[in-house]
C-alpha cells in the first residue's frame, strides 16, 4: 500500500557539508504492516519518515500511497491520510489550547465555522478514558500542564482520531521514562492493533523491534541494508540484530538511546 | 473631571478594537504585524471618505475591508513571497502611506465637522433622554461589546481553534492536515480589519482624519494588551479579550492622569515605548534572577 521507489535526497548538495540521506530507497509496504526501523545516528530513519509525510520533497524517485503518487503533495494535505508522532512530546500537540480544544482540531468534524458540542466532548471523554491516564477528567485544563508521556498518549489519540492510512512513530517513547515508555506502548500496540493501521515506527529498543511488529528494517548510511519478516524475524535475537549489523556496516551499531534490553 | 474620564473611557475603548486585533494576531497567531499604524490610518482614510460621502455606517464595514486588504498583502508577503514576517509589515506601512493620503484625495487632513457621523447619529437618537450626555460612550461600547462576542465566538470555532494553534504550535497543525498559509492570511486580515475599523471609528469621533493619526498606534496598542494581560494571566480566550480591553481603557487613564499631573501630550509616545519594554523585560529579567538565585542555593 505504500511503495517507496528508488528514492534519494541528499542535503546541503554541493557544500562542504553534503550528506547523502536518503540513498537509492526501495520500500514495498503492504496493507497491515507493522515495520521497526532501527540503525545508528544519522542512518536516515527520521529522514525515511519526513520524506513519507512530506516535510521536504525528495531528489528523485517516487512515493506511492495506496496507488496515488504523493511525491509532490504538500505535507499538509498528506497529513490527512498519515497520521505522525515524534520523539518530542512537545511537537504534537498545542500547549495553550485546552485538551478538548486539541482533540476537536485532530478530530477535523464539520466545517471551519462550527462549534464544539456537548457530544463532541462526549465523545472524547470516552476516547480519552480509553488511555487510562486520567485525562477525560482534565479536558479543560492546557496541554502544556501535561507530563511527558500523558501528551504523548494524547497526541496518539489526535494521530489516530480518524484511523490514518498510515501511521509514522519517531522514536515517540525515547523521551519518557521507562514506566511510561512502557505504557505509552502499550497503548500504541492497542491502538494499532484494534484498527489494523499499517505504522512505521523508528525505535531506539532492540527488544520492542523485534517484539513488535511483523517486519524490521535495519539502516546505515542513507540505505536499508537488512529486512526481515516472518519466521526468519522470529527466531532473532538481539544479538543476532546486532551481530548483522556489524558484518554488513562494518561498524557496531551505536546510537545515542539505544536500549539493549 | 468626570467628561475626562469620559472622553478617557471613550478613547480607550476606541483603540481597545487595535488592541484586540492585536491580540488576535500577536497573542494568537504568534506574528508581530509591523503594519498596524498604517491600516489604521488606512481605516480612518477610507472611513472618511466614505463618511464624507455621506454615509457614515457605511463606513465601517468598508473600512474594515480596506483593513482586511492591507492585511491580506501583508500575510501573503510573509507566507507565500519570501519575505520575513517583520520586514512584511514594516514594507506594507511605507507603502500604505502613499496609498492613505491617495484615499484622502492627495491631502493629508481630512475634516468631518459637517458631516454625520455614528457619533452624531446617537446623539439625535438619545437626544434628552437619560442616556443624553453618555450617547458617544454607548455606541462605542455597544460596538465593542459586538467586536468582542464576535471574536470569543471566532475563537472558539474550528477556523478559530486553528488560528490559535498555529501560533501555539504549527508542527502540530500542518499535522492536522490544516494548511498554516490559509490559516496565518485568515488571521492577519480579520486582525487588519478590526485595526481598521478602530481607525475609523477614531476619525469619526475626531472628526477628522490626518495622515499621522495612526503613528504610534502599535506601541500604545501593545503596552494596552501587555497590561490587560497582567489582569488575566493564562486564562482562557474570554478572559484575554476582556484584558485587552480593560488593558486599553486603563491604558488611556493612566495617560490622562498623566496629562492632568502637567505631563506634556507629546510624551505619550515615550510613555508607551516604555510600558511595553517594561512590560517585555520584566518578566525577562525576573526569571533570570530566579535562575540566579537558583544556581546559588
Amino acid at each position: 500500500m505504500l511503495k517507496l521507489q528508488s528514492v534519494d535526497k541528499t542535503f546541503g548538495k554541493g557544500t562542504v557539508n553534503e550528506k547523502k540521506a536518503l540513498s537509492n530507497i526501495n520500500l514495498d509496504v503492504k496493507k497491515g504492516d507493522f515495520i521497526s526501523i532501527i540503525g545508528s545516528n544519522g542512518a536516515g530513519k527520521s529522514t525515511l519518515l519526513n520524506a513519507i509525510s512530506g516535510v521536504f520533497g525528495v531528489d528523485s524517485g517516487s512515493i506511492i500511497l495506496d496507488g496515488v503518487d504523493i511525491t509532490r503533495v504538500s505535507e499538509h494535505k498528506r497529513a490527512s491520510v498519515i497520521g505522525r508522532l515524534f520523539q518530542d512530546p512537545m511537537k504534537g500537540s498545542a500547549p495553550s489550547m485546552s485538551i478538548e480544544d486539541n482533540l476537536y482540531l485532530a478530530s477535523g468534524k464539520r466545517g471551519w465555522f462550527s462549534h464544539m458540542t456537548g457530544a463532541d466532548r462526549k465523545e472524547f471523554r470516552e476516547r480519552l478514558s480509553l488511555l487510562g491516564m486520567g485525562l477525560e477528567d482534565r479536558m479543560k485544563h492546557p496541554v502544556g500542564l501535561l507530563s511527558g508521556g500523558q501528551r504523548q498518549a494524547l497526541t496518539l489519540l489526535m494521530a489516530t482520531y480518524n484511523i490514518p492510512k498510515l501511521l509514522l512513530l519517531d522514536e515517540h517513547t525515547a523521551a519518557l521514562d521507562p514506566a511510561t515508555a512502557e505504557k505509552v506502548l502499550a497503548i500504541t500496540r492497542d491502538v494499532i492493533e484494534k484498527n489494523n493501521i499499517t505504522c512505521l515506527m523508528i525505535t531506539h529498543n532492540m527488544q520492542s523491534a523485534l517484539d513488535l511488529g511483523n517486519r524490521t528494517i535495519m539502516m546505515n548510511d542513507g540505505e536499508i541494508i537488512y529486512d526481515v519478516e516472518g519466521d526468519k524475524r522470529a527466531a532473532t535475537t538481539v544479538e543476532d540484530l546486532l551481530q548483522l549489523f556489524k558484518d554488513k556496516a562494518g561498524e557496531k551499531l551505536t546510537n545515542d538511546r539505544m536500549l539493549l534490553s | 473631571m468626570t467628561s475626562l474620564i469620559q472622553t478617557a473611557v471613550e478613547l480607550g475603548l476606541i483603540s481597545s478594537l487595535t488592541v484586540l486585533s492585536l491580540y488576535l494576531s500577536y497573542t494568537m497567531l504568534n506574528v508581530c504585524d509591523l503594519s498596524t499604524d498604517g491600516a489604521f490610518t488606512m481605516g480612518a482614510a477610507v472611513g472618511a471618505v466614505v463618511t464624507l460621502s455621506g454615509h457614515p455606517f457605511l463606513a465601517l464595514p468598508v473600512a474594515m475591508l480596506a483593513g482586511m486588504t492591507s492585511g491580506f498583502v501583508t500575510a501573503l508577503l510573509q507566507t507565500k513571497m519570501g519575505v520575513d514576517s517583520l520586514l512584511a509589515g514594516i514594507t506594507v506601512n511605507t507603502a500604505l502611506y502613499s496609498v492613505n493620503i491617495a484615499v484622502m484625495g492627495k491631502s493629508s487632513l481630512l475634516n468631518l465637522n459637517s458631516a454625520d457621523s455614528i457619533f452624531s447619529y446617537a446623539s439625535d437618537l438619545m437626544d434628552g433622554s437619560l442616556l443624553d450626555p453618555y450617547a458617544r460612550l454607548v455606541a462605542i461600547v455597544l460596538i465593542v461589546i459586538l467586536v468582542m462576542i464576535c471574536i470569543v465566538a471566532f475563537l472558539r470555532t474550528r477556523l478559530g481553534l486553528a488560528v490559535r494553534a498555529t501560533g501555539d504550535n504549527p508542527d502540530m497543525v500542518r499535522s492536522s492536515s490544516i494548511n498554516t498559509v490559509a490559516i496565518t492570511i485568515t488571521g492577519l486580515c480579520l486582525s487588519n480589519s478590526l485595526t481598521a475599523l478602530s481607525g475609523c471609528l477614531l476619525a469619526q469621533y475626531n472628526k477628522s482624519a490626518n495622515i499621522d493619526i495612526g503613528t504610534g498606534m502599535l506601541t500604545i496598542a501593545l503596552a494596552s494588551l501587555l497590561i490587560g494581560r497582567l489582569f488575566f494571566r493564562n486564562k482562557g480566550v474570554g478572559h484575554g479579550v476582556v484584558g485587552a480591553v480593560i488593558g486599553a481603557i486603563f491604558f488611556r487613564l493612566v495617560y490622562t492622569m498623566a496629562l492632568r499631573l502637567n505631563m506634556p501630550a507629546f510624551m505619550l509616545k515615550l510613555v508607551s515605548s516604555v510600558i511595553v519594554i517594561l512590560a517585555i523585560s520584566g518578566p525577562y529579567f525576573l526569571s533570570k534572577m530566579r535562575k540566579k538565585g537558583g544556581d546559588n542555593a
